[in-house]
């Protein structure tokens, strides 16, 4: 009797875990479904930006841009009001495969804290893509302590008027473009880099991750300064900085494809989808705030026995 | 009913327990039996030994005192069985006056030691309380035995019991029945430990020399625990020995140990120090002078334990127990660059173990808990520096009282400030800046009810208040066995749990982690328990164990894996909030005795989370999911010296986000240099298959006749598979995209340890 009375209770036990199990959903993996990939940036105060149309590839296949060029696509920016009432539409025209230019000699330039919204149709597919972003608000460069410094000495200091945003603090993004890449000219940390992977042009742009506006001290005139960091400069030689005040497709989209390199929130072999802020396709349709400042870097003896011969 | 009304209904518990627990108006006519059960070699108190009076069929376990209590006995003489895992069951005759409260402290031989002084027999020794709902019970010379990768682990140990999964052959953190590392409580010596690991999380910080006992309180965990959602891993040092010095020495490729204990003056009391430091310098020297790159200027850790014990007089007893553990690596890597990460644990613990009655045994500990972590890089002249501390000061106390033959009532508390800092420095300016000071205030009763000699039922509620926040939660428990027959337990519980903690941490590299706190915004999560379980002795020697699980886990939280920076932001908007569930089935058969002795334990799970920015908020497997999850350890003594020790492991492959397409930009006027992009299907398919064999070879002896000795040969990961940890995908030049396998050990790894004791 107890023996039987065992066995039932074992059974039942099995039995729920059984049930159980077979309750709860199965995950699968959707299969692959091509896309429409939009890329475009609009900078506040330059010209409307080129698009670029292509698809993405399954993950077996050799993504070339050329190759999966969208051909023949209809492409129509406008310019929004506070009422999302279109103020001025330009279209574009397919200026070489999968690549869209105003198709104004003249086009217009990129206003602040102002609505554009991007409508793509291609005819033959019969696939639509929409997207729209809100540029950040205009931003000066009040000074740079020095146009040539020198490599591990006084560091060169940024002054900034702030940014905007509308409903979030301003988002910044750091970068420095070498203007004399050449191998020589490395700096001892990307030489390093270089000597690993090869790639000079890789190095060509370094840039710093998203940093809100709360990293920087406010001085009471309302100004920001900044200290460029040595881990900025890649070469030596001419350096154009970039800080760029950036929308929230950008801050959306490059935040997740960072954390697609790994990151501490997730674990090794877990990969987010970036975040699109596209209808009917994926990719980027984004705007920026940018100011810009040339710097001359000068290797230093003392913390680099490779420095290049001087010119 | 207001959160004040549930205070001043615990603290009038607590009054009514120390009231009653004063004069017992029955003491005339019945009598009582208490006292500590201890190891006879070295006076170590036992943990859930069981004490059985034979003709009255009234049992008991000691409590992690080692002390029992059996009121309420008829005047007679009476049969006293004490027994325990690992040593021999000795039978005490005694007999009882009318009113009389007899104080029987008993010391059992442990199975390996021969002496002609008591009485012992041989038979059944069921671990009662070790055989509770959710408990798991680990022997401390079972960790030193199994083999072990460089070093003998507690929590390594750990990942071979059912329901206990790990993340990877680099990864000591502890996955119980599908919660992550943080839903567990690890408590060491009653002190909570917040970062247990060392080697950047490769094993844990628990020293086995040091440790005593180990008990995994894997799920439906009673009204005495609180404060974490899913498990408890309460873990005591040794006590040291009362009888006579001993000590011990042990070397390992990995580090070496030492652990010395002894009794105090006039034996009225004990010590114990264990002290472990890496010895990896020479392998280091060696490998810098071969110029090979990535190899570190200076990598150790060490860590201390040490207990002192004082037995005032048979009514109270005082320890003050710490632990001090910290790892230090200074890497410099490419040119000019450096990594220079300092992270350590603290822990204090003093215990004053009061028995106010026969009846009414008392523990009242003061804790206190450090964590600091201060990792720095410095890259091309750019100092990168981040400062991060716990510091947790506490006060708890317990109460058990026998108040009548079926009903024993238990009380506690436990309140304390907690402290949390994180500070960012870049180029030496401070960045970000965060700090958290909250107090919390626990408290529980539970009656461990026994209305038939063949049914126990333990009924308890604790509640739980976070300042940080301003929240008060209740957590009503309830568990239930039943004797079947002698050899038959059945058993159930549920309960409901809350956690106002949670853990940013990384499988990879545990150096890191962060606490984070429920805060405004940020509510506690909580979630409920429901466990079926049949414990069964299937021979004296062989057992058989079943446990069902289904556990909730709502209003989860964690910082945001996709925030890139968290300045400025308002505390709730850094984190996202989700839910998920775990259910399963685990298995246990262990033999104790014969030729082959060992367990096999296997796992049948699932488990799933979601949040609302991961996955476009529909439910995942996260990383830790295993559907089977098998591991046999087994010991064979090929001769009286020779012990040969195998363990085998096999689980379903880990859940993986394979890739399903990319595409590229290439003219980011910001970030120069193509951005390439993976799409993805979170964790929608399945690694291969992990298994792995280690075997261990120990042999036995006298060492020239001063000390014992122990020399093991072990070989993990015995037939090489390459098990893989994760794929990793770089973009090509070419516009393809190539699938790297990451492995675990992907080779035999040898180890050896010389251990001598005196």
């Amino acid at each position: 009797m107890l023996r039987s009375l065992c066995h039932r209770f074992l059974v039942l036990l099995l039995l729920s875990a059984a049930l159980l199990w077979g309750g709860c959903e199965l995950l699968e993996a959707e299969p692959f479904e091509s896309e429409i990939v939009v890329e475009s940036y609009q900078i506040e105060g330059q010209p409307l930006g080129d698009v670029r149309l292509s698809r993405s590839v399954d993950i077996d296949t050799r993504f070339v841009f050329e190759e999966q060029a969208v051909r023949g696509a209809d492409v129509r920016v406008a310019r929004l009001d506070a009422d999302d009432a279109v103020v001025e539409e330009v279209t574009y025209l397919e200026h070489s495969p999968g690549v869209y230019r105003p198709a104004p000699e003249t086009p217009p330039t990129v206003e602040p804290l102002t609505t554009y919204r991007l409508r793509v149709s291609v005819p033959e597919t019969g696939e639509t893509l929409s997207a729209r972003t809100l540029v950040p608000g205009a931003f000066e460069l009040r000074s740079v302590s020095a146009d040539t410094i020198t490599f591990r000495d006084a560091q060169a200091q940024l002054t900034l008027t702030q940014s905007a945003y509308p409903g979030r603090q301003a988002v910044y993004l750091f970068s420095t473009e070498a203007l004399d890449v050449e191998e020589a000219n490395l700096t001892p940390f990307y030489r390093n880099i270089f000597e690993n992977n090869g790639d000079l042009d890789d190095l060509r742009i370094a840039n710093s991750g998203l940093l809100n506006e709360a990293n920087f001290d406010v001085a009471d005139d309302g100004l920001i300064s900044i200290d460029l960091p040595w881990l900025g400069i890649a070469f030596y030689g001419l350096n154009r900085i970039f800080v760029s005040a950036v929308d929230d497709n950008y801050f959306d989209f490059i935040r997740s494809q960072d954390a697609q390199q790994g990151g501490p929130g997730f674990s090794p072999g877990e990969i987010p989808n970036v975040i699109d802020r596209v209808e009917g396709g994926t990719g980027l349709f984004a705007s920026l705030s940018q100011i810009e400042a040339d710097l001359e870097i000068r290797c230093n003896d003392a913390v680099d026995p490779q420095c290049p011969p001087t010119p | 009913m207001s959160s004040v009304c549930y205070w001043r209904w615990i603290a009038a518990v607590w009054l009514a327990l120390l009231w009653i627990g004063g004069p017992d108006a029955h003491a005339q006519e019945r009598a009582a039996l208490n006292g500590y059960v201890e190891d006879a070699t070295s006076g170590e108190t036992l943990i859930g030994a069981n004490v059985l009076v034979e003709e009255a069929e009234r049992g008991a376990s000691t409590n992690t005192s080692g002390y029992y209590t059996l009121p309420r006995l008829s005047p007679g003489t009476y049969t006293v069985r004490f027994s325990y895992v690992g040593y021999r069951t000795q039978r005490v005759e005694v007999t009882l006056e009318a009113g009389e409260e007899r104080r029987l402290d008993v010391a059992l031989v442990p199975d390996d030691v021969t002496i002609d002084e008591v009485v012992v027999t041989a038979e059944e020794q069921e671990a009662e309380a070790a055989r509770d709902l959710g408990i798991s019970q680990l022997p401390a010379r079972l960790v030193r035995e199994l083999p072990s990768v460089l070093e003998p682990d507690v929590f390594r140990s750990l990942q071979l019991l059912p329901g206990i999964a790990q993340a990877s052959d680099f990864s000591s953190g502890l996955y119980i029945r599908g919660g992550s590392p943080d839903q567990t409580l690890i408590l060491l010596d009653r002190t909570t430990v917040y970062n247990p690991s060392h080697f950047f999380g490769f094993f844990s910080t628990f020293n086995p020399d040091a440790i005593k006992d180990v008990r995994v309180y894997k799920g439906a965990f009673p009204a005495s625990y609180g404060g974490r959602l899913g498990s408890v891993v309460d873990i005591y040092n040794k006590d040291g020995n009362r009888r006579s010095t001993r000590g011990s020495a042990s070397v390992g490729l990995l580090a070496s140990r030492a652990f010395l204990e002894g009794p105090l003056p006039d034996e009225q009391g004990s010590y114990m120090v264990a002290v472990r430091r890496s010895t990896l310098e020479p392998l280091l020297a060696v490998l810098q002078d071969a110029d090979i790159d990535g190899i570190p200027d200076s990598f150790y850790f060490f860590d201390i334990n040490a207990k002192l014990n004082w037995d005032a007089n048979q009514r109270n007893r005082f320890s003050l127990s710490v632990y001090t553990g910290q790892d230090n690596l200074l890497l410099p890597f490419l040119d000019d660059a450096v990594f220079d990460i300092v992270y350590g644990n603290q822990t204090l613990s003093l215990n004053w173990t009061h028995l106010f009655s026969n009846r009414l045994f008392s523990n009242f500990t003061f804790t206190g808990s450090r964590y600091f972590s201060e990792p720095v890089a410095i890259l091309s002249g750019t100092e990168i520096e981040q400062e991060n501390t716990v510091v947790d000061v506490s006060a708890k106390g317990d109460l058990e009282f026998d108040a009548s033959d079926a009903h024993r009532l238990e009380a506690g508390f436990w309140t304390g400030l907690l402290s949390f800092s994180i500070a960012n420095a870049f180029q030496g300016d401070e960045t970000f800046e965060e700090s958290t000071n909250t107090a919390y205030v626990e408290g529980y009763v539970q009656d461990r009810w026994r209305p038939t000699d063949r049914l126990e039922l333990n009924l308890g509620l604790r509640a739980n208040y976070f300042a940080e926040g301003d929240y008060f939660r209740l957590g009503p428990r309830a568990s239930a066995e039943y004797r079947l027959t002698d050899a038959i337990r059945l058993q159930a519980g549920a309960g409901r749990y809350h956690q106002f903690l949670t853990l940013e941490t990384n499988e990879a590299i545990s150096a890191f982690d962060q606490w984070l706190t429920t805060g405004a915004g940020v509510p506690p999560s909580s979630g409920n328990q429901f466990v079926l379980g049949a414990k069964t002795q299937l021979s004296s020697s062989l057992r058989f164990d079943v446990e069902g699980y289904y556990r909730s886990m709502d209003d989860l939280f964690q910082l945001n894996p996709l925030l890139p920076d968290r300045a400025g932001l308002d505390y709730a908007d850094a984190f996202v909030f989700g839910d998920g569930y775990a259910l399963g089935a685990e298995f246990f058969l262990e033999r104790t005795e014969g030729a082959v002795t060992g367990f096999a334990a296997y796992t049948l799970g699932q488990t799933r989370r979601r949040f609302d920015e991961i996955n476009d908020g529909r439910r995942f497997a996260p990383r830790y999911d295993r559907t089977h999850d098998l591991n046999v350890v087994a010991n064979y003594d090929l001769t009286a010296n020779w012990r040969l020790t195998g363990v085998f492991a096999y689980a379903t492959g880990q859940a993986y986000t394979p890739a399903v397409g990319q595409y590229r930009l290439g003219n980011d006027p910001v970030r120069g240099a193509g951005t390439n992009v993976v799409q993805s299907r979170f964790n929608a398919a399945r690694l291969p298959a992990y298994h792995r064999l280690d075997v261990g070879l120990t042999r036995r002896g006298r060492f020239f006749g001063f000390a014992d000795y122990e020399l093991q040969f072990q070989v993990i990961n015995a037939y090489g598979r390459s098990n893989t940890w994760f794929f990793f995908f770089d973009f090509e030049d070419d516009g393809s995209v190539t699938q790297n396998d990451i492995p675990q050990i992907p080779i035999p790894l040898p180890n050896i340890a010389v251990t001598l004791q005196f």
